[in-house]
């Protein structure tokens, strides 16, 4: 008998309860955003012509005033990365070499790791490489620098000559 | 004697078993939009994603003139630590005379260990429905891998 009261007890000392639940599913999606910054206006490179016989042509300085930002999400496992080519005919016996910085910037994450120097041509070549869920902050100062500068890879077939030509960046999965 | 407690006990189990329920409606499935980043270089605004107010709707049984606690919870199948994800009742829901809902007015950050979120008194009937819940979740960034974040909301009510 005194245990069916203890059995009592306990029963009206446990507070009863009942669950249900609902679900919360949320989606991050696939993100690729590539610009320049501060933008994507033209600048000229120049080779400037001896005044005196004999004399070496000047390579003026070249232009470093602009810069890659990008955002990236991504997968698990899957990596990315950033190819330049140029489209058009660049000036016979010269070549486009871009020098890509170190990231430098407010950003986070898996920014990649730059290949340095290039000689850019018509082929895609990868200039910034294992690229992961990242963004590089907005603007100059942000993500890689580009450094392009002419040399001249053959005089024997220089000429006086005026050529434009653009430069293509695509941010892709590896 | 021994006959009319045993009677007394199993009337209790019943009664206790049948005295409180809940139901909720609804569920909560979004994708995030990609023009949230608006140019490149940048990450998600720090900005909150916020479901529709009633997004759940939640009914509550209970005894007459009693008072049933509603507790949230959640539990998580495939979450991100860096995702925060809050609750709120933006509504007292329906139910009969003298009824009234109280609390969970202010967005309550829903943890793995359950936590008081409303207070249901049914008044004269058994039952408050359609009371309505909202959801915000904040803290998305690029660096998160690319799936769907999923995690259970778990509601209890107790007496």
């Amino acid at each position: 008998m005194k245990n069916i009261f203890t059995i009592i007890f306990m029963n009206l000392a446990i507070s009863t309860f009942a669950q249900t639940s609902s679900n919360v599913a949320i989606t991050v999606p696939n993100i690729v955003l590539l610009d320049i910054a501060p933008d994507n206006t033209a600048f000229n490179l120049n080779l400037v012509a001896p005044t005196e016989a004999g004399n070496i042509i000047t390579i003026n300085p070249g232009n470093s005033t602009k810069w890659i930002n990008f955002t990236s999400a991504v997968a698990t496992g899957i990596t990315r990365k950033i190819t330049a080519q140029v489209s058009g005919t660049l000036p016979t016996g010269i070549n486009l070499k871009l020098i890509v910085s170190n990231y430098a910037g407010t950003g986070a994450g898996t920014l990649g790791t730059s290949s340095g120097t290039v000689n850019l041509n018509g082929t895609a070549q990868t200039i910034v490489n294992n690229i992961g869920g990242a963004f590089t902050g907005d603007g100059v100062n942000n993500g890689y620098n580009l450094n392009y500068s002419l040399e001249i890879s053959n005089y024997s077939i220089l000429m006086s000559e005026s050529k434009t030509f653009s430069i293509i960046y695509t941010l892709s999965d590896n | 004697m021994k006959k009319l407690l045993i009677s007394i006990l199993c009337l209790l189990f019943f009664y206790q078993g049948f005295a409180q329920s809940l139901t909720v409606t609804g569920s909560w499935i979004r994708t995030l939009a990609t023009t949230n980043i608006t140019q490149a270089g940048l990450n998600y605004p720090a900005g909150n994603l916020v479901s529709a107010v009633n997004q759940n709707t939640i009914s509550v049984n209970s005894a007459a003139n009693s008072v049933a606690f509603v507790s949230i919870q959640k539990s998580d199948t495939s979450w991100d630590s860096r995702l925060i994800i809050s609750a709120l009742r933006t509504g007292t829901g329906t139910g009969s005379a003298n009824f009234s809902t109280t609390n969970g007015t202010t967005a309550l950050t829903i943890t793995n260990i359950p936590q008081r979120f409303f207070e249901v008194r049914p008044g004269s009937g058994t039952q408050v429905s359609n009371i309505p819940i909202q959801y915000t979740t904040r803290g998305f960034t690029v660096l998160m891998p690319v799936k769907t974040y999923t995690t259970t909301i778990i509601y209890t009510v107790s007496n």
